[in-house]
């Protein structure tokens, strides 16, 4: 029994269904490529220039980091040491359980150097008065107390659950308990951030806000009542700082490790990005999937356009021979050209851009360029996409042309 | 008066080409040359090398495709369709890194345009295995080899031949709209294409740009119908 020409079975579906994904996923790597390589230009505004492309082969972790601050931290003054003892601030808390069980491999003198460079943490983590930190020899005594009193404190699941109760109810106490944990309690506060959909989520992200804030040093303050919009555009906030930074605060074991390789990566940054937020927003701002939507529609026209005109050339080739079978003979040029369509697909879409710089429509097509041309990485992926999807369902014209050119539906799978 | 009938086209197109080498020549080699005429250089260069990378792989690889290994088949369909999902100007732009030279800008455009031709290869020797009438002799025994390579090549020939007969526009093409769109010109940036792009070219000069290489594609496709015909006679 096998299927009637022309009718949708899964058999058919499925192997063009692949391999459009398939498609899919080489035009992104390659443009993804291309995009890498135009966001090296200064201004760009792309945050994750630094990282590699695909593949990070030595993702670095806090771990990685914090040893390699306190050693730098160790030194005698001078410029790499003040980036080091700077380096192991912003780290905070999250280097904590990497650094204090480590000082004692240090020598007397470097030791000091390192508990004085840790003594605004101990400040901020609201664990230490002034002059608990004041001398080399003050501050190594407090952080030797410290790590021997409240270790046990830095343990994932004590400071998720001091993070939950802070979300469920802002007391001055349950604050101060995650205020002690510091950055080793950000990824479990920018988790408690949640959906924002009603009033009940927004006043979850007010409590959360201002720890965040005291933690990071970064953000603006929320209204004691932020509505839906506000906390919205604040845990976003805190979830962008999380992707940019994330593996700066966590430790990178087993299989997340592992899949470091790939999401500490510039592609694996931007998936996630356009998975979390459809596609992320352009350089000014504006909403990617929004900018795309609406320059799809006049791409379409100008493709289309170049199609009908290339078909009604051929149809019209056939009408002024003279000679007999018009009918046979239009369909056969017809089919003939819309091959060549088929064929000349990336030329079709070029002239289509060509026509939208002349006419100075914005379209995908010059929307891609111009994003490629400033180094703005979402925007172009998610033109690029457009641009992909919108030659993949505009070839079924031609394709199909073609194909009933040859009487052979199923042509259509090989040749198109 | 029939035989001269398609003399003259066939002459006219020799001419043609060999007006475009000698001003092409002239172009690169004279020093202190007008725009025009430099153009006509960079092009001459730029065309001669894709379509050399063009025919050199192109060809080899169509044939293996219609006749080879199944994988060979199925790995050109999913580049061809790969390629064909974004305009080349943008591919171009991708693909070629920061600092690449002018060679392997060529090259990288000779293997673009390679993928359509060997494309149009593999499907035009896939349709002449379906019109085979061949089997008869292959079955007493004559080498696969000799079938392939003295009837379904040469059946083949014509419609590669047209296929790259376009290269010259093609490659226009890519120079004019990859300079408008701020991409870079795809051969050179001293091309006709980014010639009539940029913004000082007069109208005449532009005008006469555009006829160059319309009459150069028209000339290449007289000839590669010509003597792909022969080819096919043979």
């Amino acid at each position: 029994m096998t299927a009637r020409a022309g009718r949708l079975t899964f058999r058919r579906v499925f192997p063009r269904f692949l391999r459009l994904l398939l498609t899919l996923l080489a035009v992104l790597l390659a443009g993804f490529y291309g995009a890498a390589n135009g966001a090296k230009r200064p201004g760009s505004g792309w945050a994750f220039k630094q990282l590699p492309v695909f593949v990070n082969l030595a993702p670095r972790d806090v771990r990685e980091r914090a040893v390699q601050a306190m050693r730098a931290a160790a030194k005698n003054d001078g410029p790499e040491a003040d980036r080091a003892r700077a380096e192991l601030l912003r780290l905070g808390g999250a280097a904590l359980p990497h650094v204090l069980p480590q000082l004692d491999s240090l020598e007397p003198s470097a030791r000091g150097r390192v508990a004085l460079a840790l003594g605004p943490l101990a400040l901020r983590m609201r664990v230490a008065s002034v002059d608990d930190v004041a001398t080399p020899e003050r501050a190594l005594l407090f952080f030797g107390r410290f790590w021997q009193d409240r270790s046990i404190e830095f343990r994932p699941t004590t400071v998720r659950r001091a993070v939950e109760r802070l979300a469920e109810r802002s007391l001055t106490l349950r604050r101060d308990d995650v205020i002690h944990a510091d950055t080793y309690a950000l990824e479990a506060l920018v988790a408690a951030l949640g959906k924002v959909q009603n009033a009940g989520d927004a006043a979850r992200v007010a409590r959360l806000h201002p720890v965040l804030m005291h933690i990071t040093g970064r953000g603006e303050a929320l209204s004691r009542t932020p509505t839906i919009d506000e906390a919205m555009r604040a845990a976003r906030r805190w979830r962008e700082l999380w992707l940019q930074e994330g593996a700066d605060y966590s430790v990178l074991e087993g299989p997340r490790r592992v899949a470091a390789l790939a999401t500490e990566t510039q592609f694996g940054k931007w998936l996630a990005q356009a998975a979390m937020w459809r596609l992320g927003r352009a350089r000014d701002g504006s909403s990617v999937s929004a900018d795309v939507l609406a320059a799809l529609p006049s791409s379409a026209l100008h493709v289309l356009f170049l199609q009908l005109l290339a078909l009604a050339v051929a149809a019209g080739t056939a009408l002024l021979d003279r000679s007999p079978g018009l009918w046979t003979r239009t369909r056969t040029r017809v089919a003939a050209t819309s091959a060549s369509i088929v064929a000349s697909y990336p030329m079709v879409l070029t002239l289509a851009l060509a026509l939208e710089l002349k006419a100075g429509h914005a379209g995908v097509l010059s929307l891609c360029a111009q994003a490629l041309r400033s180094g703005d990485v979402n925007l172009m992926m998610g033109a690029l996409l457009g641009v992909t999807l919108l030659s993949e369902l505009l070839v079924t014209l031609p394709s199909r042309l073609a194909a009933a050119g040859h009487g052979d539906h199923d042509a259509i799978e090989d040749d198109g | 008066m029939k035989a001269t009938a398609p003399a003259l086209p066939l002459r006219l197109a020799q001419w043609i080409l060999a007006l475009w080498l000698v001003l092409g020549l002239a172009g690169a080699l004279l020093p202190h040359s007008p725009l025009l005429l430099v153009g006509l250089g960079s092009d001459v260069l730029a065309f001669a090398a894709v379509l050399l990378v063009a025919l050199l792989v192109g060809v080899p690889l169509g044939a293996l495709a219609g006749s080879g290994p199944r994988w060979i088949d199925v790995t050109l369909g999913f580049t061809t369709d790969w390629i064909a999902a974004v305009p080349v100007v943008l591919l171009l732009a991708f693909l070629r890194p920061a600092g690449m030279t002018p060679a392997g800008g060529l090259l990288l455009l000779g293997l673009l345009r390679s993928l359509e031709v060997g494309w149009v290869v593999r499907s035009a020797l896939l349709r002449a295995a379906v019109v085979d009438t061949t089997w008869a002799a292959r079955s007493l025994g004559y080498m696969p080899l000799t079938v392939f390579l003295r009837q379904r090549l040469p059946a083949a020939a014509g419609p590669a031949l047209a296929h790259l007969a376009i290269t010259p526009v093609w490659t226009f093409l890519l120079d004019a709209v990859g300079t408008a769109a701020g991409l870079g010109a795809a051969s050179s940036g001293r091309s006709l294409g980014a010639l009539v792009a940029g913004s000082q070219t007069s109208v005449a000069s532009s005008v006469a740009a555009i006829l160059a290489v319309v009459a150069l594609t028209w000339a290449l496709h007289r000839l590669g119908d010509h003597y792909g015909l022969r080819l096919a006679r043979k």
